[in-house]
């Protein structure tokens, strides 16, 4: 190296009759741009790492934010929805509103004429997804452990007759608020929105 | 703050309503383009103890995440068994994930970078 420096030939150096200093200097120049490079590779290769957890990331989130609300649904219902608490229009998981409002708490009664024991019912927070928690009572009895109402609506086997409860059990900020669809002989009977302060 | 949510998890027996979905993908994107971008990358030639530090950060927030998730997951239904089935899940996850990166950056070292605009021989030091 302390020959290069004083700008005497090296082995391996191609034969020219240019000035050797401006060849040494290319070659310098050469390896500091080949240095750059191989120091770049880590910081690129863990670049290209990062960017494909942030896709992967951007996926997940897109698909379990836009889910729910795909099926384009008439303005009115929704209105409906949101002044009388029940729907039989509205899909299954439709999300009325972003944040938690305020919504009266009201009981329903459903009257059916299906022979069945047991009928579907879909759970799902219909506002915020805050970490409410609920749980299902039939007559008095916890027929289905407190879990945690999300966008995705969960289905429950319950009774077709007697009294089903939806008791909310703890409040992730505003209120919980959940939806029931029930589900009667492969028919959406109805949407019930309900806010408990 | 991940450590904080995981014995907040524990502690009320409750799921967050949250994940750190956001925290994730900001931090990702940053790296990213901190680490793609030529103009940008100059930033690591300044600090060179930058680059090992970002990357044992971030993988070790992704492992963290993930215990997150899963402790989460496991505690949104209220049931005892579950909740020692997906805590011990979630230690599972962290042991093998942790001896998987340190086993990893025990074959590939990270290293810090060269300084900058150093002598491309890497003898800065050497008496000519």
């Amino acid at each position: 190296m302390a020959d290069r420096r004083r700008g005497t030939a090296y082995p391996g150096a191609a034969v020219c009759s240019c000035d050797p200093i401006a060849a040494i200097e290319r070659f310098e120049e050469e390896l500091r741009a080949e240095k750059r490079h191989d120091r770049n590779k880590p910081l690129k290769r863990f670049g290209l790492f990062c960017l494909g957890v942030l896709i992967a990331g951007l996926i997940f989130t897109g698909v379990s934010l836009t889910g729910p609300n795909t099926t384009t649904v008439d303005p009115a219902w929704v209105n409906q929805a949101m002044t009388e608490q029940v729907s039989a229009k509205l899909p299954v998981g439709y999300i009325l509103m972003s944040a938690d409002e305020h919504l009266e708490s009201q009981d329903h009664t459903i009257v059916h004429q299906s022979n069945l024991d047991s009928a579907v019912i879909w759970v799902w927070d219909y506002a915020a997804e805050d970490g409410d928690y609920v749980e299902i009572m039939h007559n008095g009895t916890v027929i289905f452990e407190a879990f945690m109402i999300k966008h995705a609506p969960r289905a429950i086997e319950v009774p077709t007759v007697g009294e089903l409860q939806i008791r909310g059990v703890r409040d992730g900020g505003g209120g919980i608020t959940y939806a029931v669809a029930f589900e009667l002989n492969e028919r959406l009977t109805s949407t019930v929105c309900r806010k408990e302060p | 703050m991940i450590l904080g949510d995981i014995n907040t998890i524990l502690r009320t027996g409750f799921a967050l309503g949250f994940t750190w979905d956001s925290f994730l993908i900001g931090h990702s994107f940053m790296i990213a383009i901190s680490m793609l971008v030529p103009p940008l990358r100059k930033i690591y030639d300044y600090f060179p103890w930058l680059f090992p530090y970002v990357v044992m950060f971030f993988i070790n927030s992704l492992i963290m995440m993930m215990a997150v998730y899963i402790l989460n997951y496991g505690y949104e239904v209220r049931d005892t068994a579950r909740h020692v089935f997906f805590l011990i899940v979630m230690l599972v996850q962290i042991i093998v994930c942790r001896f998987a990166m340190c086993l990893y950056f025990w074959r590939k070292p990270v290293k810090p970078l060269g300084n900058r605009g150093g002598d491309p021989y890497g003898h800065e030091d050497e008496d000519e």
